[in-house]
């Protein structure tokens, strides 16, 4: 739990990374917003990169790209819940 | 020998939340803890032996002691390779391990220490130092070996790879695909003006090409079969318009030679060059006995391709390994080697695994392979370390390091990408939520939808950057009476300023503007929580509505409302002066509309537009509240008439400020 951090964008928003993955040579970081009060029941999948001017992140364009993150992902969260059970 | 160092239980843990691999790291990890063991036990054993080698006195026990330690030292070579196959398998399981992946690399787990920082600072600074002084001194000795009187045999000492690193510093092109001796040729003609010698480094150079000398004396002339343009010629020497090859500016003396090259065939059509096939050496069986074989072993890959590679310019029978009498030449060296490592093709036929050829070391070239792509990885090796670093890094860490921090600017939103500004710990009790949200299963990945996209592509950025727009609006304005007008009054103001996202995605603004008229209503509105209004938030708040909106009515709307508010401002500058704004407040139905406005009740008329704007829309709850109110003013043709009139003075209002070059900027209207 103490390893939980938290990402802040230039937009203001403000998320904490659940999970990472690195797939077909991409980082994907697995987040939930908690920029207002509620930390979101819904989850985001950015694709993130460290560029020259540091960490930053985008959303997945490619639907199919974004299934089979999502699918990844989905797979780690169950694992979680099962042996968090 | 250096220790590995890694925290077993840590490791212990992943394996328990990453069932996929399990399997393969455990293996990994029985394979490090094992051989860890006997790593230790044999050091121990070295101790002992050392410990007794200091009782003896006699000469030959000694000997047997240190043949013994010879022995154990070479069982730890081996025991080390094996741990870093193991580390390899254990941290290529980073896609799957949380904690080794690149990006929470990035995040500092720790405070950054000043010493972590320091010694990080101190290990990048010697790996570059060394490889920048490397790299200089042997471009130096190439440069002198160049310079020299026999160039040739000054640059036969140097190693092969050194060769290409100078050719890569000097940008040469062409070079790359050369042998040893060949590209020792290339470098020491350099200064030459003897064309006869110059025409053999060309002709070796290009063996595929037929070039002979046309004529000598004043005009040197050669006939190539290959176009010049395609001929691989000596360092420093280019070819000109004229098709003349030269070495003009580039000698040291000052002494040039031009050769101009003339066509073979009579046609004038130059062959093209096909790609020359890489030149398989027949290499001398060797046999390498049962110790040899042993101590071949005891290396690693990378060990084996940086021996070779060091002694590139011995002679087969140089002995480049020597451990408890067992010795090994450099050709069984090499023989053993490709034993070991069959070649890519032969392999696969065998039945064997195959061996890629981007999985050979960087440094493993031997002299007749094409090289650019070793030479290119090269390189690209030492770029990836550094890469490999910064991504490692956190901005802290980088600036500590002496990089220079890019604060997060407009680059990245160019991309359309956002910049992370801040990373920080989360906060106990949201973690405990995030936490107990995941252990329930009750976190779902939101879907991939069109909406999402085209969110992020227009709507977002728009969002954001009325944001401010917004902010400065909100608190620029009076203190908010109760007055219900004046609510809807401040609802258009708001509208006004969203206005550019209206199009997107019209129902978003509605709800952004929707929250801000909440909080207008409850008397909360701050520029905090102005700036607090969470976009993702908002949208699944109201994404029923969403779904439901006709895009077309909402477009109607839009177009009303664009033209109104416009009329909003132009109302609001009296002042200004505008043709077309005279024209219209002195129109005989403004007139008529306003002071029927102030009738009902003074100061009204400032909301003329929000008036007009409720009469036209019928989705508004205030639209029958302002049918009945305009209605009573203005017939309905009269009021189709006086939209029509401000579409137009609109238009012409709009023309104007394009040619004072300066668009209407939005003013709060007045309460």
């Amino acid at each position: 739990m103490d390893k939980l951090e938290a990402i802040t964008l230039e937009n203001d928003l403000q998320y904490v990374i659940i999970s990472t993955l690195n797939h077909k040579e991409n980082a994907y970081i697995l987040v939930a917003n908690i920029t207002g009060e509620e930390t979101g029941d819904e989850l985001e999948i950015f694709r993130a990169t460290q560029g020259e001017s540091g960490l930053s992140v985008e959303n997945i364009e490619d639907e199919n790209l974004y299934n089979e993150v999502k699918n990844i992902f989905d797979e780690k969260l169950k694992r979680f819940a099962q042996n968090n059970a | 020998m250096e220790k590995n160092v890694i925290d077993i239980k840590a490791l212990e843990e992943l394996i328990n939340n990453n069932q996929n691999h399990i399997i393969e790291l455990e293996a990994a990890l029985t394979v490090y803890k094992r051989c860890t063991e006997q790593v230790k036990e044999q050091f121990d054993n070295i101790e002992k032996l050392k410990s007794e080698m200091a009782t003896k006195n006699d000469h030959s026990e000694i000997f047997e002691i240190a043949k013994k330690i010879g022995e154990v030292e070479a069982e730890l070579i081996i025991l080390n390779n094996e741990i870093e196959k193991s580390l390899k398998v254990i941290n290529g399981a980073s896609g799957i391990v949380n904690v080794n992946e690149e990006i929470v690399n990035a995040i500092p787990k720790k405070p950054v220490t000043e010493e972590v920082i320091k010694k990080g600072k101190e290990n990048r600074n010697n790996i570059f130092k060394q490889f920048k002084e490397d790299k200089k001194n042997a471009n130096e000795r190439i440069e002198a070996a160049i310079k020299s009187d026999n160039p040739k045999k000054a640059l036969e000492s140097v190693s092969i790879r050194e060769l290409f690193a100078y050719c890569r510093s000097k940008h040469y092109k062409n070079c790359y695909r050369l042998s040893k001796d060949d590209l020792i040729d290339y470098l020491s003609i350099h200064q030459s003006t003897n064309v006869e010698e110059i025409v053999k480094v060309i002709k070796k150079l290009n063996p595929k090409a037929e070039i002979e000398i046309a004529s000598e004396g004043l005009n040197h002339t050669i006939k190539s079969s290959v176009d010049v343009k395609d001929l691989i010629l000596p360092a420093e020497f280019s070819h000109n318009d004229k098709h003349d090859i030269t070495n003009k500016h580039k000698t040291f003396s000052g002494a040039y030679c031009t050769i101009a090259v003339e066509p073979m065939v009579e046609e004038l059509i130059f062959k093209p060059l096909t790609p020359e096939e890489p030149v398989v050496k027949k290499e001398p069986d060797v046999k390498l006995s049962a110790e040899q074989q042993k101590l071949f072993d005891s290396f690693t890959d990378d060990q084996v391709a940086t021996i070779i590679a060091n002694n590139s310019n011995q002679k087969d029978d140089f002995v480049v390994m020597s451990m408890n009498g067992v010795t090994l030449t450099l050709a069984e060296f090499k023989a053993a080697k490709r034993v070991n490592k069959p070649v890519v093709g032969s392999a696969k036929a065998e039945g064997k695994a195959e061996v890629k050829e981007e999985e050979k070391s960087i440094l493993n070239i031997k002299d007749g392979e094409p090289l650019f792509k070793n030479i290119d990885k090269y390189d690209d090796e030492l770029n990836k370390m550094e890469a490999d670093r910064i991504k490692m890094a956190s901005s802290k860490q980088l600036e500590a390091l002496g990089y220079e921090v890019k604060k997060p600017g407009k680059a990245a939103k160019e991309e359309n990408k956002h910049q992370v500004v801040k990373i920080e710990k989360v906060k106990t009790d949201v973690a405990q939520k995030i936490f107990d949200k995941l252990k329930a299963g009750k976190a779902k990945i939101k879907p991939f939808t069109d909406k999402l996209k085209d969110i992020r592509d227009n709507v977002v950025d728009k969002v954001i950057e009325t944001k401010d727009n917004v902010i400065s609006t909100i608190t620029h304005r009076k203190p908010l009476d109760q007055d219900e007008i004046s609510k809807k009054e401040y609802f258009y103001a708001i509208d006004h300023i969203f206005f550019p996202i209206r199009d997107m995605d019209k129902d978003f603004a509605d709800k952004y503007q929707e929250q801000i008229l909440e909080d207008i209503e409850k008397g909360t509105i701050t520029e905090e929580n102005v700036r607090n209004i969470n976009i993702e938030e908002l949208k699944a708040r109201y994404k029923n509505k969403l779904a439901s909106t006709d895009p077309e009515e909402l477009k109607k709307n839009a177009e009303t409302f664009e033209t109104l508010s416009t009329l909003q401002n132009i109302v609001n500058n009296l002042t200004e002066e505008s043709e077309a704004l005279d024209n219209l407040r002195h129109s005989k139905l403004c007139q008529k509309l306003v002071n029927g406005l102030d009738a009902n009740k003074p100061d009204s008329s400032d909301l003329l537009p929000a008036y007009l704007y409720s009469y036209l829309n019928t989705n508004t709850e205030y639209h029958e509240k302002a049918k009945s109110l305009v209605g009573s003013i203005l017939t309905p043709d009269e009021v189709n008439q006086l939209v029509d009139e401000c579409k137009k003075a609109v238009v012409q209002y709009q023309k104007e400020q394009e040619e004072k070059e300066s668009f209407p900027v939005f003013k709060p209207v007045a309460v």
